[in-house]
């Protein structure tokens, strides 16, 4: 499956189940402090994802100079 | 790309709990009555309390009591407040004391217990008006999450504090797999992998005291009451603790490993045992499934609730463990194993 279209499934679900949710006139979301709490949960959740996605592919990389190194040791 | 479809799924899977928990909105539900004490044999109007009600809410039937119980008369509904007038008369045989409050709107009723406590009149000596209450079974199909007295917003906690024990539970598990592997094959890579997974688990412990003491604080008005299961917890807690100090402090590696295998192996059964054998085996908890209360799945859980709680349980373990893999990772780089 292509990178792309695993994407458009994700956000095609996302897309059909929070839509009508997001019609809702709650009274905890008529209150301004949601939007608050709503955004930093919204910032600390991309921010976690980021790093560790970051960090994924930074130990990715080192693992692979580390491998190169062996193997140019090994020729050697 | 394959290799990082888990890690897609985590991500994805807490996004939608992220949304759902956030933007769901709660069910129609009693938070509060007026009075606290009612006299029978006289009109007594009770204003009620009625969160989240929506345009098109219409108050059917008020009631106090529980198998037997005392219609309202009279119903007048203003945005957020319903007025229902009540003359319980308890007469000879009936039994002073507190009332559970239910109340059917649009065809589905809602509870809210031990609301107000009826004290006997001295004229109220005749025949009791309480009528037999029949139970209907009214489903409604509404995507809201239940509306729990006490709890009320806070119960989107659940999809963050609970998964969040399941997490530290399931990753002290693997971690004792690999204490076991260790002290089978000798080999410091399942020490290494052992090792991250204990520290993730305590990180994942940690969180899911953060989100159990606001939980606590909102709900039993104490950032930390004296609970069982929550005792038990910081007990073990600390025993994971002492883990990281006995490790710190020996030098040789396979040392470290065998010691560190033998009292993660130690350690575990004990710390399951504090936190889901010893609550249950006390007299009272607060928490549900332990001591005298009821499992939430029996009695919290609906099925709107079960479609975030699963994928949650889910995602948080999958994060953790990702989290934990990382760890591995970067441990096994700063530390080559021959």
């Amino acid at each position: 499956m292509k990178k792309e279209s695993i994407f458009q499934i994700i956000l095609l679900f996302l897309l059909s189940t929070t839509t009508p949710l997001l019609a809702d006139n709650s009274p905890m979301r008529g209150n301004a402090k949601f939007n608050v709490v709503a955004a930093v949960l919204v910032i600390i959740f991309a921010g976690v994802t980021g790093y560790l996605v970051y960090l994924d592919r930074k130990v990715s990389r080192m693992d692979r100079d580390k491998d190169k190194d062996k193997d140019k040791e090994n020729l050697s | 790309m394959a290799k990082h479809l888990w890690k897609i799924l985590a991500t994805f899977l807490l996004a939608y709990v992220l949304v759902g928990g956030l933007f769901v909105p709660l069910k129609t539900g009693v938070t509060g009555v007026d009075k606290i004490n009612i006299i029978s044999d006289t009109t007594t109007t009770l204003n009620i309390d009625i969160y989240n009600p929506g345009k098109a809410f219409k108050p059917e039937k008020a009631l106090l009591g529980d198998k037997f119980g005392f219609v309202a008369t009279r119903l007048d509904y203003n945005y957020g407040v319903l007025q229902a007038n009540f003359m319980p008369r308890l007469g000879k045989e009936g039994h002073e004391g507190m009332s559970n409050l239910y109340v059917l709107a649009n065809g589905r009723w809602m509870a809210f217990p031990s609301a107000v406590s009826i004290t006997r009149a001295t004229s109220d000596t005749g025949k009791s008006n309480a009528q037999l209450i029949a139970s209907e079974d009214l489903n409604d199909h509404v995507v809201a999450f239940p509306n729990r007295p006490i709890l009320n917003e806070s119960i989107r906690n659940l999809f963050y504090h609970v998964p969040m024990w399941f997490s530290m539970i399931f990753l002290l598990l693997v971690s004792a797999v690999y204490s076991v592997k260790y002290l089978v094959k000798s080999n410091l890579h399942f020490d290494l992998r052992s090792d991250a997974l204990i520290r993730i688990a305590i990180l994942a412990g940690f969180l899911g005291c953060a989100t159990g003491s606001v939980w606590a604080s909102v709900t039993w008005d104490s950032w930390w009451p004296n609970d069982p299961k929550l005792n038990g917890v910081a007990i073990g807690m600390l025993m994971y603790s002492a883990y990281l100090l006995l490790r710190s402090g020996i030098r040789d590696d396979y040392q470290k490993a065998r010691i560190s295998a033998v009292y993660n192996l130690f350690v575990f059964p004990i710390f399951i045992a504090l936190i889901v054998i010893m609550p249950k085996l006390s007299g009272d908890s607060l928490h549900p499934g332990a001591g005298g209360t009821v499992g939430f799945n029996q009695y919290d859980l609906d099925n709107t609730m079960r479609m975030f709680f699963y994928p949650a349980v889910i995602g948080w373990i999958l994060l953790f463990l990702w989290v934990a893999s990382l760890l591995y990772r970067i441990n096994k780089l700063k530390n080559p194993i021959s």
